[in-house]
């Protein structure tokens, strides 16, 4: 269904030429990515600073000819490049473990954090669980993320990370195999 | 996935979904996007509906159509759908039709399939019932073989019986009395309702037909005797399980229906004294129909006297009595019909013997037509 009323803004978009359509998308995915960014940057500014140079790509990108299939998973695509050039830019020294040493993204997620038993509960675990996580390979870490967090289909994935949603398959449980095997995870 | 994993990312879920950006930074950063979209955006193109079918289509795509599991589902459906449409198709074939043996084949595995004798019974019970709707289905489709199939129907439904009573022999030395007399009630009231259904549907048959038709029902109700029979020595091996009073009721069930078909007989018998008595009277002889009134009258005092044995707990005597009563019942239906079929053959050859008169055109006179039917009443 989501993925009709994407083709439909497209459309006013790109035929109607209706800037409203593209602010609705910016509303509907806007948080989502937002999340996807928080999750691998360090402060909460490199999130909303790389959400919004998304939402200029995307639009730079829809000026362009090129047939667009899935807006979602094109957003989460351009995401994980700009979070890939953004490490790449900045200093060396900045490296994603030292980011969950410092726990800056966790504290800041738990600034947002509301008040449920269960969101409470939470809390102690999730610092941890997504220390855990980063030592994965990067490869499991983002087809984890993307279906266990974001949940998108693995044909979504497939589009996101340039692989087949075959192989996306395959990624998924190797890396729910090393999640579970991993302290703190297993039965 | 085990319970603690499970759990542990629903709540990483829970705990991630609760992040929101800041709304302050959301409405700016979209008046900003705006802004930008509506400098760059050219003007509106003139565009027509297909255009937003293109935009649209690729959602209802049909790649599941090239995925190995549908491949594997049109491969099953390939082998066994189309078997399974044609039992399907063959549930409402009729004897003569191209499928009707797929059906037969059918009901005959499902008989293989049974786990035990009083199963089979059962299974070959319910399959006479689906003879009796061929039947129906047979008198009631107009088709220009219908007497034919008529014909053939009442041969399958005859064999069907034949095989049900044998059957119901084999099942009263394996079984249980209870178990039997379970089997037997179901065989008995079935076969009664064979009696009555075709003698309901056979009213507007032609006389060959219905005799055809009256073949079956007599084997309908030489059934239902087997089962009464089956009934008395289970009662006999067990009074516990087979009670007197369920003899006595399966015996009255039994005589309804026979009376029925007395009453059936009764009324053909009035109808042919008042239409063709006259002519056959005529000649002298005693009619079909009187003939018939005679043995419905003698079965009827049979059955009087199988009732009166029944209340002195005679039991084998009053089922052996009934079988008598059945037999003069069906023959007293089977002397009527038989006399219209040779009435009507009577008819068809004086017709067609008046038609070579007919032909010669100017020779036939009103004198020599009424001469015609005097030769034919004599």
């Amino acid at each position: 269904m989501s993925q009709l009323i994407d083709r439909y803004l497209l459309y006013r978009l790109k035929v109607k030429k209706d800037p409203e359509a593209f602010a609705k998308i910016y509303d509907n995915y806007v948080s989502s990515i937002y999340r996807f960014a928080i999750l691998k940057l360090p402060k909460q500014e490199d999130a909303q600073d790389i959400t919004a140079e998304v939402f200029t790509k995307l639009w730079q990108f829809l000026q362009q000819p090129k047939p667009v299939t899935n807006i979602r998973a094109l957003l989460y695509r351009i995401c994980r490049n700009q979070i890939a050039d953004f490490y790449r830019n900045s200093d060396k020294t900045t490296s994603l473990d030292s980011v969950t040493e410092q726990a800056e993204f966790a504290s800041t997620l738990l600034d947002d954090v509301g008040r449920g038993k269960e969101i409470m509960e939470a809390r102690s675990e999730v610092s941890l669980i997504l220390k855990q996580l980063e030592m994965l390979k990067e490869d499991y870490r983002d087809v984890l993320a993307l279906r266990l967090i974001d949940q998108l289909s693995f044909s979504d994935i497939g589009i996101v990370l340039g692989k087949a949603p075959g192989n996306v398959r395959v990624i998924y449980h190797r890396g729910m195999k090393a999640l579970k095997a991993m302290k703190g995870f297993e039965t | 996935m085990n319970y603690n994993l499970f759990k542990k990312i629903k709540d990483i879920r829970l705990a991630v979904r609760q992040v929101e950006p800041n709304e302050q930074w959301k409405k700016d950063t979209r008046s900003i996007l705006l802004m930008q979209v509506k400098n760059t955006l050219p003007k509106e193109t003139a565009s027509s509906p297909l255009d937003l079918m293109k935009y649209l289509a690729p959602v209802f795509s049909f790649k599941w159509l090239r995925t190995p599991a549908f491949a594997i589902v049109g491969i099953l459906l390939a082998l066994f759908g189309g078997s399974l449409l044609s039992v399907s198709a063959a549930e409402q074939s009729l004897p003569g039709d191209l499928l009707y043996s797929v059906k037969l084949a059918t009901e005959q595995a499902r008989l293989a399939l049974a786990k035990n004798p009083e199963d089979k019974v059962l299974l070959k019970s319910e399959f006479t019932g689906r003879r009796v709707d061929e039947m129906k289905l047979a008198i009631a489709k107009p088709s220009a073989d219908r007497s034919n199939k008529i014909v053939q129907t009442a041969e399958v439904l005859k064999r069907d019986l034949h095989t049900l009573k044998q059957q119901l022999e084999d099942t009263k030395n394996v079984v249980s009395p209870d178990k039997v007399k379970d089997v037997a009630k179901v065989v008995d009231q079935q076969a009664a309702t064979v009696v009555q259904t075709l003698q309901e549907s056979k009213q507007d048959l032609s006389p060959e037909d219905k005799a055809k038709v009256s073949e079956a029902q007599m084997a309908a109700s030489d059934t239902a005797v087997k089962a009464l029979e089956v009934l008395a020595d289970a009662h006999q091996q067990d009074s516990g399980a087979v009670t007197q009073q369920d003899m006595v009721d399966a015996i009255k069930n039994h005589n309804e229906s026979v009376v029925r078909t007395i009453a059936e007989t009764l009324s053909l018998a009035t109808s042919t004294t008042c239409g063709n008595c006259n002519l056959l009277q005529a000649s002298g002889t005693s009619t079909p129909a009187s003939t018939a009134i005679k043995q419905v009258a003698e079965a009827q005092k049979t059955f009087s006297s199988a009732d009166k044995l029944v209340s002195e707990n005679k039991i084998d005597e009053a089922v052996d009595l009934i079988k008598t009563g059945t037999t003069q019942v069906f023959t007293a239906q089977k002397t009527l019909e038989e006399s219209d079929v040779k009435l009507v053959a009577g008819a068809a050859s004086s017709t067609s013997g008046a038609l070579p008169g007919t032909a010669s055109g100017s020779s036939t006179s009103p004198v020599n037509t009424s001469s015609s039917t005097q030769t034919q009443t004599k």
